[in-house]
């Protein structure tokens, strides 16, 4: 008899109930808005932990590729009139430049000085985007025509959560190959992976080019969905938030990192009554989470889950094979 | 429009270098604590907040304290909180115990930040608060110097009493500061254990006590910048992320690290930006853009030289 | 490696180039063409598929007819609900946010000890929109189809309000907005957009009305690069040019804090000016104040400081600004002098928390209440056509005085008006107080304008003077 495999069981349980939101859902458009939000999350969350739990670059400036996946199609489609479609598109491709000229800038910066070039890039970004007020409409920020011709929210949910669905499998096979391999090694040694024969800048710049347009994909969407955009999104806290909910979800591992940011924004907007302290007991959480659990909250669960599969699954072989030998004597 | 002359040239130089000791001041507790521990506390504006607010409220409940001992007590607070910080988040890291501790640092001081300043926020919420000029200038006329309680005036150019104050302030304590890491047993002992960990422990030096001195000594500079503030700025919760950025900049122009780095960049960035603002055209941009030229500078010396201007090759 | 990172900083300074090249001509590249090409490909596919799923909606009636999901009849609840809305926490201004929300609470209790509304008691469900346009939608969204609310009041940034309006008129909402100053809230003549705050145009042209009966010839305005100092500046600027008077505008970043080098430039301008307009908010403008005191710019016996309305809140304004004395501020709202029953009232109960006379934003917190709760019982029922032919016929004494909407529906905005006055209340007060004694509580200040208010019989007491 086969025994049921209970990751697959969750999987096909989490896949199942994200499909059916809308349907759950269906009285609460606030609901599915704070969903489609939280998903947008986590991609970011996901990509970036990708970024730097995986490849080690402990980059600041991921909203600021998102913002310019949002501003690029925003202002594609103000001065030449593009669709948002096609401005997703060509400002995710912009996105991936950008973080080229960012991977290759940062090659030789490592841990502090990485994350304080990223954070001047984001700010200057931020700044930029506020003080042309003539081209980017400047703090009142930029409209966005909207990317689907509908007012309900049902094509939307669907969308994000076949972005979220498409970037993670795109990050976990990523993760598997080659890449992924050395992309860990470079964040362990890396001397001993250019040693070993890792083309280190090649593969460095690559993860910074790839996360980088999927958070300007994400972005892209996201902007053309609320219909506005504003520098605000920039702002440090923003950034912060992301990267808590990476932490707190697992820095080391992609799922981990989404259900992290898809549960903190929903936590955090059933928790709006508490106002600012829901922050302050964010942060001491974030904290804590760093201090006690490096590897987060959410992963050490699903790798539980994992182990204890395998361990099963090892269990239940040597059963077979000592039934085996005791049929076969 | 603006006529370009040496008076106003003068101006903004005098205006970029007293604001330039201040930003010296709060980048030096940071690149102190760089030197020691090699982590950049991500948490540096809230210290430099939290400083004022207790300044501010130490003045407040206890009318007749000598604002110098509120600036030394407000030093004391954030000593206090840096100190049982690292001794809490950060001691796995000075003892080795922590994979990939430069992440772990700057994410645990980052957490700090945002924690502090929530906390602030929800504590006392919004409103902006200033103390009284803690010292009035006495009126005087001399030729062309001229003075009121709140301004000092050399001709043209007119200088605040505040931070007139704040400068001075700023000054003695990096001098004291100096005097400290050169010419004391504790700062040998820094000295030691920021130049080779094992060696200092071989000649008696407790590693773990000197990076919870250094920690708390950079929170501590921090927080006296921030009292030392307080009467010039209207101070809220949020107001120390602008000031952490400038801390930043300084020290990696100046060297990670180095002190004498600190305290030049410090000044050069306070005069870059009070020249990038008057000088640029168009008043408008150029104002909207201040904090852009010091990161410029970051940027260019990140890129060309990572070392910093006094920084140790490593 | 250095070749490499100079040759990459220039390719990407060279491609911004050609990319703000491109914006300006506004010419569409051979690139972005062909991509069009593909992309409409992809988005038929896509629309098929929007198409589909929208079939597959209404098979399903996934989403009700409407989203809003209060009861027309009163019968059906056991509590008026109405929501409320204004920013709580950063980048948004708290301190408003905070005011509001505590005058809203106040305006709660005194209807329901006056009997509730229809009856029942009234609920205020108060949300925080953080300053940000986005949350503006999310909010209002939440509020309209989660928490069944029957009208929407409050509200205190314009960036916010234009967002939420859209909401509230997607799902007919009645909403009166409080403090909200864009005049594209009531220009876009929506059936449910009601406001009592004066629109950024008046006050705009209060400014330049007072500014020339200063009889200035130069002004300079420092304004904050926001949406309420960008267009209130060009406005301002706008009208003192009609009237002949020359001003230059210094735009700066929210929340600055250190002014040094924009006061050194003001001061190197070939001209002195007549007065300083600051439009920065909160912090930033204590800021201004104090230290363009400190360098000698305003106030002076040349240069009339006009301080940002925030000064109103004295005890916050001489703290901040010690050296602000004969500083002149904006008000918008009453003075205590023209208090009424209604004012009084809200004062003394404001007044227990605050300790001071109430803000404008304050008095229109608690007015934008009263006025959907009095709508509301006209109208005898929830349903939102009758709230908002009720609302059009508001005519009621609140906090700030009779309030009354003269253009709506019924009667519309004739050619030779505007067309922010439709459901706009026409006649908030704008004065301006000047402080002339140190420490001085804003009550004690002097009206110098408009002339039919004044108290001292001037436009201004003159710097260094007493009385």
């Amino acid at each position: 008899m086969k025994r049921v495999d209970w990751r697959w069981v969750l999987t096909g349980g989490a896949l199942v109930l994200a499909l059916s939101a809308p349907l759950l859902l269906s009285g609460y458009p606030y609901w599915l808005h704070v969903a489609i939000v939280a998903y947008f999350y986590a991609i970011l969350a996901s990509s970036w932990s990708l970024l730097a739990g995986y490849a080690g670059q402990f980059s600041f400036a991921h909203m600021a590729f998102m913002a310019i996946g949002a501003y690029g199609s925003g202002l594609m489609g103000k001065y030449w009139g593009t669709t948002p479609l096609t401005g997703i598109v060509l400002s995710t491709l912009l996105a991936g430049l950008v973080g080229l000229v960012i991977g290759v800038l940062c090659l030789r910066l490592k841990g502090a000085y990485l994350a304080l070039f990223t954070i001047a890039f984001s700010e200057v970004l931020r700044l930029t985007l506020n003080a042309e007020l003539d081209i980017t409409g400047g703090p009142n920020g930029l409209d966005l025509a909207p990317l689907l011709n509908t007012t309900s929210r049902v094509p939307y949910y669907y969308l994000m959560l076949a972005l979220l669905l498409a970037s993670l499998g795109f990050m976990y096979w990523l993760a598997g190959s080659r890449f992924g391999l050395f992309f860990r090694s470079i964040r362990e040694d890396e001397e001993a992976a250019a040693a070993m024969g890792v083309h280190i800048v090649r593969y460095k710049v690559a993860a910074f080019v790839i996360t980088a347009m999927i958070a300007g994909l994400a972005g892209g969407v996201e902007a053309h969905y609320i219909g506005l955009i504003t520098p605000n999104i920039l702002i440090l806290g923003q950034m912060s938030i992301v990267i808590a909910m990476a932490v707190i979800g697992g820095i080391e591992s992609l799922i981990g990192a989404a259900i992290g940011a898809i549960l903190i924004q929903f936590s955090l907007e059933l928790l709006r009554e508490l106002g600012n302290w829901r922050l302050v007991a964010f942060g001491l959480l974030l904290m804590l989470t760093l201090r006690f659990a490096r590897n987060g909250l959410i992963y050490p669960l699903i790798e539980r889950l994992v182990l204890y599969q395998a361990r099963r699954a090892v269990i239940e072989g040597r059963e077979q094979k000592a039934k085996q030998v005791g049929e076969g004597a | 429009m603006v006529e370009i002359n040496l008076s106003f040239l003068l101006r903004l130089l005098a205006d970029g270098l007293l604001i330039g000791f201040i930003y010296a001041l709060m980048a030096m507790g940071l690149t102190l604590i760089f030197s020691v521990l090699r982590v950049v506390s991500f948490a540096h504006g809230e210290h430099y907040m939290i400083g004022g607010f207790a300044a501010y409220y130490l003045l407040e409940t206890f009318t007749g304290l000598h604002p110098l001992v509120a600036i030394l007590l407000a030093g004391s607070v954030t000593f206090a909180i840096g100190a049982v910080f690292e001794r809490i988040f950060l001691r796995p890291l000075a003892e080795e115990k922590v994979e990939r501790p430069g992440e772990y640092a700057i994410l645990v001081t980052f957490g700090l930040g945002f924690f502090l300043q929530y906390l602030t926020l929800a504590l006392i919420g919004p409103h902006p608060k200033k103390a009284a000029r803690y010292f009035d200038l006495p009126a005087f006329e001399l030729g062309p110097i001229k003075a009121t309680a709140a301004t000092l005036k050399l001709g043209t150019i007119p200088l605040s009493a505040t931070r007139l104050t704040a400068a001075v302030i700023a000054v003695v304590l990096m001098l004291i500061m100096l005097y400290l890491i050169h010419h004391t047993w504790l700062g040998r002992g820094l000295r030691a254990v920021s130049q080779d960990k094992q060696a200092a422990a071989v000649v008696g030096i407790n590693p773990l006590r000197m990076s919870t001195l250094a920690f708390g000594m950079g929170t501590m500079l921090a927080g006296m910048s921030g009292a030392a503030l307080v009467p010039a700025f209207a101070w809220v919760p949020a107001v120390g992320a602008p000031a952490a950025v400038k801390s930043y900049v300084i020290i990696v122009l100046g060297g990670m690290g180095s002190i004498p780095g600190a305290m030049l960049g410090g000044l050069i960035i306070g005069v870059v930006e009070a020249l990038g603002t008057g000088l640029l055209p168009d008043p408008n941009r150029a104002f909207a853009y201040r904090d852009a030229y010091g990161m410029l500078i970051f940027a260019l010396v990140l890129l060309l030289r990572p070392r910093g201007l006094f920084g140790r090759q490593e | 490696m250095h070749r490499k990172q100079l040759l990459a900083l220039v390719a990407m300074a060279v491609f911004l180039m050609l990319l703000a090249a491109c914006a300006q001509q506004a010419g569409t590249p051979q690139v972005v063409r062909e991509t069009v090409v593909v992309t409409q490909e992809i988005e038929k596919v896509v629309t098929q598929v929007v198409e589909v799923t929208k079939e597959v909606e209404r098979v399903v009636e996934v989403t009700p007819v409407a989203g809003r999901c209060a009861p027309t009849d009163p019968d059906e609840v056991d509590k008026i609900l109405i929501g409320a809305t204004g920013p709580l926490s950063a980048p948004g201004s708290v301190v408003g946010g905070l005011v509001m929300q505590w005058s809203l609470n106040i305006a709660v209790k005194h209807i329901n000890e006056a009997g509730g509304v229809l009856g029942k008691p009234v609920d205020l469900i108060f949300y925080d929109t953080e300053g940000l346009p986005e949350r503006g939608t999310a909010v209002a969204e939440r509020l309209i189809t989660q928490d069944c609310v029957v009208g929407i009041v409050g509200e205190y940034h314009s960036a916010v309000g234009l967002t939420m309006m859209e909401v509230a008129h997607k799902y007919r909402v009645p909403v009166v907005f409080a403090e909200t100053w864009n005049d594209k809230i009531t220009g876009s003549q929506y059936d449910e957009i009601f406001r009592i705050a004066p629109t950024s145009s008046m006050v705009a042209e209060a400014d330049a009305n007072y500014i020339q009966d200063l009889g200035a010839e130069f002004v300079v305005i420092v304004a904050e690069n926001s949406d309420y100092g960008v267009p209130a500046s060009e406005a301002t600027k706008e009208r003192l040019a009609q009237r002949g008077i020359d001003s230059e505008i210094f735009l700066a970043e929210i929340g600055t804090q250190d002014w040094s080098p924009i006061i050194a430039r003001i001061q190197a301008l070939d001209r002195t000016p007549d007065v300083v307009l600051t439009l920065v908010t909160g912090e930033a403008s204590y800021n201004f104040e104090q230290q363009a005191a400190e360098a000698g710019l305003m106030p002076t016996e040349e240069t009339v400081c006009i301080a940002n309305q925030v000064a109103i809140n004295s005890e916050e304004f001489w703290q901040n600004v010690p050296d602000g004395n004969y500083c002149v501020f904006r008000k918008v709202g009453l003075v205590p002098a023209l208090a009424n029953d209604v004012t009084r009232k809200f004062e003394a109960e404001y007044r227990q928390q605050f300790n001071r006379f109430p803000e404008s934003y304050a008095l229109e917190a608690y007015d934008s209440l009263l006025i959907m709760a009095d709508a509301i019982n006209r109208a005898g029922s929830l349903d939102p056509d009758a709230i908002i032919d009720a609302l059009e016929e508001t005519d009621m004494i609140g906090a700030q005085g009779r309030y009354y909407f003269p253009y709506g529906r019924k009667n519309p905005v004739p050619p030779d008006e505007p067309e922010w006055m439709w459901h706009q209340w026409p006649d908030p007060a704008v004065l301006f107080l000047q402080y002339f004694e140190k420490g001085q509580s804003a009550d004690e200040a002097a009206v110098v304008w408009p002339e039919k208010y004044q108290t001292h019989g001037t436009f201004l007491i003159p710097y260094g003077t007493t009385p």
